[in-house]
């Protein structure tokens, strides 16, 4: 035996949101009657464990049925070669600027050869291939 | 005399004694709000349809205290397991109680146990949990039906049914 208002108004009414008039309907339906008696039950094992509940189960469904973001805007990609290539910069800098220690006497300097290698020269390279990597995709964003 | 007079008499005691198992507490209060609300509705039905309409109203008013606790605030914290108590039966209910629901709802559809998640432990309203879900009032209302409808299966296999 089932009723129409069973899974609908009958639930709204437990709560408040139907019109009160809708009890004589459920004194009078047996289905109704149970379906009031399940949620009397369940609020009343729920509630003092209610906040338990907040923050326990799977992600929300919104954040699980929502397209898959994209790793990266255009943008974004800009800003973190930005971020990246001054890190660089910093580092350099500071590799090349002495720190504050005692003076000593300088030892005889060689005679200069090549220069001296930057140490993550491969980084230049990476950066170019971000650079361009932005570039196509400022171009075409459907790439991402 | 209100033709509900003789019917409230009969019930008295019967509507107290359900009520005391359920909310000790509250149980004048809220048998007295029974029978003012069904004085006020006056329902035209013979005893027994009557008794099922006291009951109903009883079991909307218990539901009503159960959501105003909630709302009062939390009574087990979010981390660290249950709260303890004076009482270690208690405990070990509520323990018990709290891993069947949560072992029922991650068997539910996730659409179905958010919004089961979201009337039980926020404010809103389920037009509210309609619009965030994207769905109709029907099916967030039949959605919190099927949830409750399980989880009530699954407590009183569990032993956990409630009083009678």
């Amino acid at each position: 035996m089932s009723c129409p208002h069973a899974e609908t108004t009958t639930v709204a009414w437990c709560y408040g949101e139907a019109d009160d008039a809708h009890a004589a309907h459920i004194a009078s339906c047996e289905p109704c009657q149970a379906v009031v008696a399940d949620h009397e039950l369940v609020t009343g094992a729920v509630a003092p464990l209610a906040p338990a509940l907040v923050g326990a189960g799977p992600p929300p469904v919104g954040a699980a049925s929502a397209p898959p973001r994209r790793l990266l805007a255009p943008t974004a990609i800009g800003i973190g070669v930005a971020l990246a290539a001054a890190a660089l910069l910093a580092i350099g800098v500071a590799q090349r600027t002495p720190s504050p220690t005692p003076y000593v006497e300088p030892a005889p300097v060689p005679v200069a050869t090549a220069p001296e290698p930057l140490p993550d020269d491969h980084v230049d390279a990476r950066i170019d291939a971000l650079l361009l990597e932005l570039e196509a995709l400022d171009a075409d964003p459907s790439l991402l | 005399m209100p033709a509900a007079e003789p019917h409230i008499a009969a019930l008295a005691d019967e509507l107290l004694g359900f009520l005391r198992r359920r909310a000790p507490g509250d149980a004048e209060e809220l048998a007295q709000e029974t029978w003012v609300r069904l004085t006020a509705a006056a329902p035209d039905t013979d005893e027994r349809g009557f008794r099922a309409y006291a009951f109903t109203v009883a079991r909307r008013l218990l539901i009503d205290r159960h959501r105003r606790a909630v709302r009062r605030g939390p009574m087990v914290p979010l981390e660290g397991g249950l709260a303890g108590s004076a009482d270690p039966h208690s405990d070990a209910v509520a323990a018990q109680t709290l891993a069947v629901i949560e072992a029922t709802l991650q068997g539910m559809k996730p659409e179905v146990a958010q919004v089961f998640r979201w009337r039980t432990t926020t404010g809103l309203s389920f037009k509210d949990i309609a619009a965030k879900q994207g769905c109709s009032l029907n099916t967030a209302l039949g959605r919190h039906h099927h949830a409750t409808k399980v989880l009530a299966r699954a407590l009183r296999e569990a032993g956990l049914g409630g009083p009678r």
